[in-house]
């Protein structure tokens, strides 16, 4: 049963803040002000810049409002603490009544919104939800309703985009932010409401930049997104993400094919393994790494990360935090944080994989 | 006199507008109040569901309209049963058994659900538990000898707090086989529940029974060695004739998982 947002089982954090002054002049220049998920996230620097850019995503080919409820439906239904409080907050800063929101959370049939948007957020939910994998007969039913193929590949993303902030909040038990979850409900919050609204949509954030040339990893994901930002978003955070040298590449590539195994998607699976071939493996050596979670080219560490891979597609929070905390002791937190991003970006990168491919 | 009258008809018309909106709203606060005692209610059903059926057939059966139908799946079958079991139910008393049972189901059921095991049975002092029937699990082989090593580990643990207490210390058998089975709710309209219909549990059985004849605990089919690398240290034993089973069964004891550095 879907929570409610003081139902969410969160404990303490489980990644230190470490304080990076270049980088919190970077957030603050952008944003006004530095979060500590920023702090959290600040020892990767294609994480952090994922982190700081993907949650302010601004949709092109969609309502706004859509994509202002895209936002609840995932945090919701990901029952991520952190992130929930935060999409409430905007959503009530941006001017929606609690009583819309506490509809969409309990039964969107009492929500005040058409068919179309109803089926958007069926749509949002059933993507969000870790298990069982994506039904693509939820995008069909979009298509029916005159929503076009590339309006549902920017939904699509939207909503694996914040999936993986989700993902990665939820790993980390990024603290709630109680003076935000307070503000709309405050004095000041309702008397200048239309200013902090204001405020909050002017940090919106859009790529500008095209996708030039084929994209290197994941190209039938990335292309199914050209037309939009998103494209570019997309390839730069796998490029960054499998370039990064905090973890070997060699791992990254089993942690991505460990989801999209378990996802059973094919175009993934298929993707992982040519990587795989690429940077060294042989084909029995892959298909046994993966057949077991073990393999010569990893130590044990590295075993460790991958067996905690396959726990992220489905998991509850309060076990899942626990886990990450012994196993940030194990292998060390900066290890840790980038192995918390990579399994992030695979899950979302297969499922979007599974829903356009 | 006219403008009075229309005044007044005004008057009435706005009186009953204004009763019947704080009557509406009387409703409906009566309608949410009721929704949230539903939704408790569900709540609470569920929670107590959850102790008979496994959480996913919940999910699954609350989240779409599908009737979880039974499909055929390659599913991994662990089945674990405590040796001199029906001994200690005829020599002490019931309630000290029954608490010595349930403190052991408690370990057993933690360490299969940590290993992505779905316990399907309790069969008495049996557990029969399930891996890869509810969604894809392409690990698990490897999940169901990982959670019978662990559980051999908590029943050692087990058996230590026992002893502390007097009580009287246990010991399992434990088979494992993988098959082709029957996975869904089976029933009918009054009664219905999760299970499995397959040659593969029977073997799984069988091959659990046959802990007591080559002296040992965790037994485990050649299908599954198949699935096993060379980290688990296994042990052949001689193929033996079961019940319902026209060809001999081979076995092998699973003796330990070495580590990386191969201890």
């Amino acid at each position: 049963m879907t929570e409610l947002l003081n139902e969410i089982e969160w404990s303490e954090p489980t990644i230190s803040i470490v304080h990076d002054k270049k980088w919190e002049a970077e957030v603050k220049a952008d944003i006004g002000r530095v979060a500590d998920v920023h702090m959290r996230t600040s020892p990767s620097p294609w994480l952090r810049k994922i982190i700081l850019k993907w949650p302010r995503y601004e949709a092109k080919e969609f309502p706004r409002k859509l994509a202002d409820i895209c936002g609840l439906v995932a945090a919701q239904e990901n029952a991520c603490r952190y992130c929930f409080g935060v999409a409430r907050s905007w959503m009530r800063l941006w001017g929606y009544s609690e009583k819309m929101i506490n509809n969409i959370e309990r039964n969107v049939q009492m929500a005040d919104l058409e068919e179309k948007e109803r089926a958007f957020i069926r749509f949002c939910r059933n993507l969000s939800r870790s298990n069982p994998r994506p039904p693509k007969k939820d995008r069909d039913e979009l298509l029916r309703l005159g929503y076009s193929e590339l309006a549902i590949a920017e939904m699509a993303f939207l909503i694996v985009n914040h999936c993986f902030v989700n993902r990665v909040s939820t790993f980390i038990a990024v603290p709630p932010m109680e003076e935000l979850e307070n503000l709309p409900n405050s004095l000041l919050g309702k008397a200048l409401r239309p200013l902090f609204g204001w405020k909050l949509r002017s940090i919106g954030w859009t790529e500008t930049k095209a996708l030039k040339g084929k994209p290197e990893s994941f190209p039938g994901v990335v292309q199914k997104l050209i037309g939009l930002p998103a494209a570019y978003a997309m390839n730069e955070a796998l490029s960054e993400a499998l370039e990064s040298e905090a973890l070997s590449r060699k791992l990254k590539i089993l942690m991505f094919a460990v989801v999209a195994h378990s996802l059973e998607c094919k175009f993934c699976q298929a993707e992982t393994a040519a990587m795989a071939m690429e940077c060294g493996f042989t084909e029995e050596e892959f298909n046994k790494a993966l057949a077991t979670l073990s393999s010569p080219h990893l130590n044990e560490q590295e075993e460790k990360l991958l067996a905690w891979t396959r726990e992220t597609i489905h998991f509850q929070n309060a076990p899942m935090q626990s886990r990450i905390r012994k196993l940030a002791k194990e292998v060390g937190e900066p290890m840790m944080l980038e192995a918390i991003g990579v399994a992030s970006l695979a899950n979302s990168t297969v499922r979007l994989a599974v829903l356009l491919g | 006199m006219e403008l009075v009258y229309y005044i007044a008809g005004l008057l009435i018309a706005l009186l009953l507008v204004l009763i019947l909106f704080f009557k509406q709203k009387k409703r409906n606060k009566q309608l949410i109040k009721l929704l949230g005692h539903t939704n408790k209610k569900l709540e609470r059903l569920q929670i107590h569901f959850g102790r008979f059926t496994p959480e996913e057939v919940i999910e699954h059966l609350t989240d779409s309209d599908s009737t979880f139908k039974p499909t055929l799946r390659s599913v991994t079958v662990l089945f674990a049963d405590l040796k001199g079991f029906t001994k200690m139910c005829e020599e002490r008393d019931p309630v000290e058994v029954m608490g010595i049972l349930n403190g052991y189901l408690r370990c057993m059921s933690e360490v299969l659900s940590r290993h992505h095991g779905q316990v399907t049975e309790l069969i008495g002092d049996g557990i029969m538990s399930l891996f890869g029937a509810l969604s894809n699990n392409p690990w698990q082989v490897q999940d169901a000898v990982m959670a019978a090593l662990d559980m051999r580990k908590a029943l050692q643990e087990y058996n230590n707090e026992l002893r502390s207490k007097s009580l009287p210390e246990l010991s399992f058998g434990i088979g494992i086989h993988k098959g082709q089975v029957l996975a869904g709710v089976m029933g009918n309209y009054e009664l219905s529940k999760f299970g499995v219909v397959g040659d593969a549990i029977n073997v799984a059985s069988r091959v659990e029974t046959l802990t007591r004849e080559h002296k040992t605990d965790i037994l485990v089919t050649d299908t599954i060695v198949a699935e096993l690398d060379d980290r688990f240290v296994l042990k052949k034993m001689p193929p033996v004739k079961v019940k319902g089973k026209s060809e001999p069964i081979v076995t092998y004891v699973v003796e330990k998982l070495l580590n990386k550095s191969g201890t």
